[in-house]
């Protein structure tokens, strides 16, 4: 388990609420370059990161491990138009996941230039990760 | 530098065991830049499992990667599992177990028979899938399938080890170890195959943690990164064993990883085998997968399979089907990486290593 209350003093704006550290979009490079440098913290792996459409917004879960720690921690945030700030800076392993969050989400991903579809055909339309995501395309075969 | 050419590997390509594209740049033969194209195998599992309940999906997950089917089961069921609370019998999480750690080994000779035939050495093939063949026919006889298991079920697995069965794994535990001896033998002394391998495509530790690389490639880079060992997930606590480790961080090093952990695997199947054999007990909770009432919750299972790390996140919002299941594969990092390792290397050196990382691309796509 990792202490909570330092975070919280930094970073005035987070919750911990289940297993996930909550903080706002804007906050997200500066708290996972604090998690990853900090020597009590250092978690030095970026595992992957999750999108989940909720309706009406979409929640980014960025699943951390530490190799000294040996523990996990979960950062989570909202983005409400389909924008966040990219980490791969922070991150190197986190391009591909950026890349397929847009591909399957729409979620552009300011600072990542090199966007592109991963998964799908380039000519994709849409993003079908999407709850809101039209099922009924001719080009999926299983409909008729 | 003269004019640099590109040209264009796969996606046919017996090499990538699977459709990958690599677009080369070459300046002569050394390689300028390799771009990895992905998702000619994509599938959309997890878009489908939004569409299906919970018992419905489960024979899907086999499907994320074919080779490792009771890990893709395993990460799923027990994410599941942990949402409903469900409390697992011993003897199934030992079965659970010992049907990983075999698959792990058929996983792993998979790898070296076709690892060899990449690097042109066409016997060992027949030599790895010769020995393969045992545990193929023990998961017939145990599951009914020889891949795509469908095995493991919300609670338990689906039917009890017998006697036999456990006694001929007991036979091949003995026969192997000298078997790997032979390849050792053949392979791991071999000039031509060092010459191939020894000093070709380093994985430094810290690009290595750079691109979240797990799995036997993080442990021949010389971190000590094992989830069975590091959360002693199911009943790995209670078992008796050491991951291997290498520090060159090399193709070879990368090799002598997997053969040790093939060693290992055995003692592992072993330690398993020696418990079923005396003591007896459920193999499943009394669980109604059909009509299984899974509450809200989310869950991440951490579960090491034999490509590295895989997680199943698992989003439940109370109805009888997931919201979001999202999988993390080994592979998918991998080859993310892959123009990283491969600078700098002659063109006939990408298959070799490559080859040597394990890449699925199938659990890449999804």
């Amino acid at each position: 388990m990792i202490d909570f209350e330092t975070i919280k003093n930094k970073f005035p704006y987070t919750e911990y609420v289940d297993w996930k550290i909550r903080t706002n979009e804007n906050d997200i490079v500066s708290l996972l370059t604090f998690l990853k440098e900090n020597s009590e913290y250092s978690f030095d792996i970026l595992t992957s990161i999750i999108a989940v459409d909720l309706n009406d917004k979409i929640e980014l879960i960025y699943q951390l491990y530490s190799t000294s720690l040996n523990t996990t921690a979960q950062v989570s945030t909202y983005t409400f138009n389909s924008n966040a700030k990219s980490v791969i800076n922070i991150y190197k392993s986190a391009y591909f996941d950026e890349c397929e969050i847009y591909d399957l989400f729409g979620v552009y991903f300011d600072g990542n230039s090199n966007l592109k579809r991963l998964l799908m055909p380039e000519n994709w339309l849409g993003h079908p990760l999407l709850k809101s995501y039209e099922m009924k395309d001719e080009r999926l075969v299983w409909n008729d | 530098m003269t004019e640099t050419m590109k040209i264009n590997i796969g996606p046919q390509h017996p090499s990538t065991h699977g459709v990958l594209r690599l677009v080369t740049e070459l300046d002569g033969e050394d390689i300028v830049s390799v771009t990895p194209v992905i998702g000619y195998l994509h599938r959309g599992l997890e878009k489908s499992a939004e569409s299906r309940t919970y018992l419905q999906y489960l024979p899907m997950v086999d499907r994320v990667d074919y080779l490792s089917g009771f890990f893709n089961s395993y990460a799923y069921i027990t994410a599941v599992e942990n949402i409903c609370n469900i409390d697992v019998p011993k003897r199934a999480e030992y079965i659970r177990v010992l049907c990983m750690e075999m698959n792990r080994m058929t996983s792993h000779l998979l790898w070296f028979g076709t690892y060899i035939l990449d690097l042109g050495a066409t016997s060992p093939l027949f030599y790895s899938f010769r020995d393969r063949e045992p545990l193929m026919s023990l998961f017939e006889e145990l599951t009914g399938q020889r891949m795509m298991y469908n095995y493991f079920t919300f609670g338990g697995v689906r039917f009890d080890v017998t006697k036999e069965w456990l006694d001929k794994i007991l036979k091949y535990t003995d026969e192997m170890p000298a078997k790997l001896d032979d390849y050792e033998k053949i392979i791991t002394s071999n000039p031509i195959f060092l010459t191939r391998t020894k000093n070709k495509g380093i994985l430094s530790k810290n690009t290595a943690l750079k691109y979240s690389i797990t799995g036997p490639c993080l442990r021949a880079s010389g971190v000590n990164l094992d989830f069975r060992k590091k959360f002693g997930y199911s009943i790995y606590n209670e078992l008796d064993f050491e991951p291997p480790v290498e520090t060159d961080g090399d193709t070879f090093a990368r090799y002598k990883v997997r053969i040790a952990e093939m060693r290992m695997c055995l003692s592992v199947i072993r330690q398993c085998v020696d418990y079923l054999k005396n003591n007896s007990g459920e193999i499943s909770a009394k669980v109604n997968s059909v009509a299984l009432k899974v509450p809200e919750g989310e869950y991440t299972t951490y579960v090491e399979s034999p490509r590295g790390l895989l997680n199943c996140y698992v989003k439940s919002d109370g109805t009888n089907k997931p919201y979001r299941v999202k999988w993390r594969t080994g592979s998918f990092y991998l080859v993310q990486m892959l123009p990283e390792i491969l600078k700098g290397h002659s063109m006939h050196d990408i298959m070799a290593i490559f080859g040597s990382l394990d890449v699925i691309l199938p659990e890449v796509d999804r």
